[in-house]
């Protein structure tokens, strides 16, 4: 599959786990939003909104990534500096994704 | 026309097109992706703050609840809602769906509406904490 084909249907493939996890985040409000850490912390390390969270992750990321390459492509004129802002666009979003994942994942495996 | 004096495409904005419907929300599409993007470093903050400790997580909800906060939690979900219901349109669209010239404003001005109530009431809901 050629780079631009496989952009756009990553792009969507990516917004529709994010378009049902939506909807399913809102229902769960009032955990979202508390002001009790722990109340937090016991919902997300309930199995499914583990996963739930864990998925969240992987598409906002991938799916914010893709959706700035687009940015970067469209408004960023000089190959030169749109190679580099498309690299460093690469990197943060990587890192701080992989962050997201460590982090839902040591709130929901440890006994914070 | 010197390279570097090209309008940058798309130039949907500026003397070049005249706005209307279909292009604005085009340009919203963008900006609220935008600003979900820099939302998910807000993100990324919560989650260490949570998992930091209590410290930590008091000083995020403090900046939360903090007027600037209050602005950003509802400009995020604004965004979050648009995007939303703007993806779904562009799904038909891939799918061959409301194409027409007609069609789209339609849609365009439902997408618009839905945003505003859901956003509102989602807020409202959620204690708009």
């Amino acid at each position: 599959m050629q780079g631009n084909t496989k952009h756009w249907l990553v792009t969507r493939l990516t917004s529709l786990p994010l378009a049902v996890l939506f909807i399913y985040f809102i229902t769960q409000g009032e955990y979202l939003t508390t002001r009790v850490r722990m109340e937090f912390i016991s919902w997300l390390q309930k199995p499914f909104v583990t996963g739930a969270a864990l998925i969240f992750v992987i598409c906002a990321f991938w799916h914010g990534k893709l959706g700035m390459d687009e940015i970067i492509i469209d408004y960023v004129p000089s190959k030169k500096t749109q190679a580099f802002s498309l690299f460093l666009n690469k990197i943060i979003f990587l890192v701080l994704g992989v962050a997201c994942l460590y982090a839902v994942y040591a709130i929901s495996f440890s006994k914070v | 026309m010197p390279t570097s004096n090209r309008p940058l495409s798309p130039f949907m904005l500026g003397p070049h097109y005249k706005p209307q419907l279909t292009s604005m929300l085009s340009i919203l599409h963008r900006l609220t992706g935008a600003a979900l993007a820099v939302g998910l470093l807000l993100l990324t903050w919560f989650l260490f703050a949570v998992l930091a400790g209590e410290h930590a997580f008091s000083i995020f909800r403090d900046f939360r609840e903090s007027f600037i906060g209050q602005v950003m939690l509802f400009g995020w979900l604004f965004s979050f809602v648009y995007h939303f219901f703007n993806g779904l349109r562009h799904l038909a669209w891939d799918m061959v769906l409301g194409l027409s010239i007609k069609a789209t404003y339609i849609t365009g001005y439902i997408v618009v509406i839905f945003s505003v109530i859901a956003t509102v009431w989602i807020w409202m809901h959620m204690g708009g904490k």
